[in-house]
């Protein structure tokens, strides 16, 4: 394990974190717009559009290198739409065959140019980043690595045409045809967002690589889109993210590989900034607000207590109708058997609505509350008003309603439910007098503080 | 072309009238080279509610997207206001289908209505605090000021057509072409639509509207355009949406031109 040092240490975080910032606007802009699969496709594409400048001017001069990347970039979406519409094959197909066939040529050339001028092909696949603070230019008395300049560059360029074209963006992003009949130039807008990806890939080449720079367009966008609904949020968002990545990423491979691996040497840093990202998604997938599965299984859980809890509500109401009443444990015994719950939750049901007071417990005998039976009668007036809809509107057979009303009941609010009874022809002021299929009265809901 | 023509008497003995909000002359539009719609000819009256009525593969949402330039045609001439659609597009709004965009896009349902907004503001031009309070006017208008704040994807399907009104509402443009804004949406919702609609026509606007539900068409329409690939019949709704058009618009598909479409495509003809 070797000690940080602000030189080396500090210069590859630098380099990465600015990788992921560059990447932060056209990898927003291609998650939200379900176009991934493009910086895959722009990234590998460059490559020969690198390869072909680099034999045309035999030097490794950035604005050479920008322009065969682009140009590339553009093919690859021009040539693949071309190949779908001329070979009648889907779009996602094209697209694969187009960058996999550029990529090969730009491996094939790189490899006989590779002797002319200063190119390594594994690095341009995978990147040296543990190299970057090697190659530096003296700025301002301080010896500043090149790719932090190019990187810089390009992460200030993507935000300077972020800003100045905000509107024309998200408007062909959300809805293209809308920019085209308000003047926003969406064909445009798209080639400016391809082209910021393709500038990115290039600039990013030599420190993480044309496949690890994939990782860092996407992941962050879309671990942020997780955690964000509005698209300035998403594009922050995979900043924070890609900032965070480039940390652990970097320390993993130089404290934490060498100390679990044997031998001890350091991880490759780009492979594990790139792996931190991965693991960065799965946790955004299990902890994000609203769509994290935590708050889901949360949701899911209440709503599960919720439903036996009613369950056990409009049981006892129904017993009660029929002027039996129970033991709580056969309360139980009669909700597990009904709802087809665990035994588990049926306690717990029972529990709550002992605790919350509509549910009372009094010489061994289970009785609801005043609040209690207010909430059945609304529930039962729910069951039996959709099981009258059921029959009056979809003609569902009368030994068939009762299991959809079942379900159904615990949906509805007063809203709804009044909107039921005035459909089902049944006034407010029947006062239970009017029957469901099965010939019992549809109750009135008592009036009580705090009624649902 | 006798019963595709429609004219208004105002352009009694000229061609098309320069002054209808939507002049379509002879237009044909074909897909892949196969025509979808054949010489469509009619002027839309000003300051009116006009319906699209026909069955589905008509042409209907076609016609709209030809209109504004969506889609190449294959002939003929669209003009608004007696001008070429590309010079007049800041008078002419766009509400598309509800599926024809993405709602689980992170944008919230007051950016969606601001973007009716951008077609008033220049390049590198932001929307500001006037586009802001144009888009809450619009939203209020469609009573969803409540909602301004939520991601789009949290609304209910009428909600967010709604939301594609108060976009065009904030759009202010003199003619709307709608394709089909009162798909699935619930009572309440088309009652509501239909309240903006005549709003913006007593306000001197004309509204197109794709249209499918028969029943609603002759309340809601002071004109119609019956298609079915071509022109049926258009003109006032009194006149125009009897059982005999009716008839011919849903009624015996014109096999032959069918025929005749799918050889223009084989061949790569047109």
């Amino acid at each position: 394990m070797n000690a940080w040092t602000l030189a080396v240490d500090g210069w590859i975080i630098a380099i990465g974190a600015l990788g992921a910032l560059a990447c932060a606007v056209p990898g927003a802009f291609l998650v939200v717009r379900r176009t991934s699969m493009l910086a895959d496709a722009v990234s590998h594409a460059v490559l020969p559009g690198i390869a072909v400048a680099f034999l045309l001017s035999g030097t490794r001069d950035p604005l050479w290198m920008f322009l065969g990347a682009a140009a590339a970039g553009l093919f690859v979406t021009l040539g693949s739409s071309a190949l779908a519409r001329i070979a009648r094959i889907d779009s996602g197909a094209a697209l694969g065959i187009v960058f996999t066939t550029m990529f090969a040529l730009g491996l094939i050339l790189i490899v006989q140019v590779a002797d002319r001028v200063d190119l390594d092909p594994s690095c341009v696949l995978y990147g040296a980043i543990e190299l970057a603070p090697l190659d530096s230019i003296l700025l301002l008395g301080v010896e500043v690595p090149r790719a932090v300049l190019v990187l810089g560059g390009v992460t200030l360029l993507n935000a300077f045409v972020a800003v100045i074209f905000w509107k024309e963006l998200t408007v062909m992003a959300f809805d293209p045809a809308l920019a085209r009949t308000l003047g926003c130039r969406p064909k445009l807008m798209e080639s400016i967002i391809l082209g910021m990806a393709a500038a990115t890939c290039v600039a990013a080449f030599e420190s993480v690589g044309s496949i690890l720079i994939v990782a860092m367009m996407i992941i962050p966008a879309a671990s942020a889109r997780l955690w964000s609904d509005r698209l300035a949020g998403v594009i922050v968002g995979a900043m924070l993210i890609g900032i965070l990545g480039a940390l652990v990423g970097h320390w993993i491979a130089t404290a934490v590989a060498p100390a679990i691996i044997p031998g001890g040497r350091d991880a490759s840093s780009a492979g594990s900034i790139a792996a931190t990202l991965g693991a960065l998604l799965v946790a955004s997938i299990v902890v994000a607000p609203r769509r994290g599965i935590v708050v889901r299984l949360v949701h899911r859980w209440l709503l599960t207590l919720r439903i036996a809890r009613e369950d056990a509500i409009g049981l006892l109401w129904r017993l009660d109708e029929d002027q039996r009443t129970v033991a709580p444990a056969q309360l139980r015994d009669l909700l597990v058997r009904g709802a087809e719950i665990p035994n588990w939750l049926a306690r717990m049901a029972i529990a709550h609505l002992v605790r919350d007071g509509r549910l009372e417990c009094v010489e061994n005998v289970a009785r609801l509350t005043t609040q209690g039976r207010a909430d059945g009668a609304s529930l039962v007036r729910s069951h039996r008003l959709w099981e009258i809809y059921l029959m009056q509107r979809l003609a569902i057979a009368k030994d068939h309603v009762h299991p959809t009303a079942m379900v159904l009941e615990h949906i509805t609010d007063a809203v709804m439910r009044e909107q039921l009874a005035r459909e089902g022809g049944i006034a407010a002021d029947d006062h239970g007098t009017r029957a469901d299929p099965h010939g019992r009265a549809v109750p009135e809901v008592p009036r009580t503080n705090g009624a649902n | 072309m006798t019963s595709a023509t429609a004219r208004t008497p105002s352009d009694f003995g000229c061609e098309h009238s320069s002054s209808s909000p939507l002049s379509i002359h002879a237009l044909t539009v074909a897909y892949d080279r196969r025509p979808v719609l054949w010489d469509v000819d009619l002027d839309v009256p000003a300051q009116s509610i006009v319906g699209v009525i026909g069955p589905n593969g008509a042409g209907k949402s076609t016609l709209l997207k030809a209109c504004l330039g969506l889609i190449p045609i294959a002939s003929g001439k669209v003009s608004v206001f007696g001008k070429p659609y590309e010079e007049q597009r800041a008078r002419v709004g766009y509400v598309p289908q509800r599926e024809s965009v993405d709602w689980d896009f992170p944008v919230s349902v007051l950016e969606v209505v601001m973007m009716g907004t951008f077609g008033q503001l220049g390049w590198f031009q932001m929307a500001g605090k006037l586009e802001r309070a144009k888009a809450r006017e619009a939203l209020d208008a469609v009573g969803l000021a409540d909602e301004e704040n939520q991601q789009i994807g949290q609304l209910s399907g009428g909600q967010q057509q709604r939301v594609f009104l108060a976009r065009a509402l904030a759009q202010s443009a003199q003619i709307y072409l709608m394709d089909e804004p009162f798909s699935s949406v619930d009572a309440a919702t088309e009652q509501a639509i239909i309240a903006v609609l005549r709003r913006m026509r007593s306000e001197g606007r004309t509204v197109i509207v794709v249209h499918h539900d028969l029943e609603t068409a002759r309340d809601y329409f002071d004109w119609v355009i019956l298609l079915n690939t071509r022109v049926v019949a258009a003109g006032p709704t009194a006149t125009t949406l009897t059982h005999e058009q009716l008839r011919k618009t849903y009624g015996g598909r014109l096999t032959l031109l069918d025929e005749a479409a799918q050889r223009m495509q084989k061949a790569q003809l047109g």
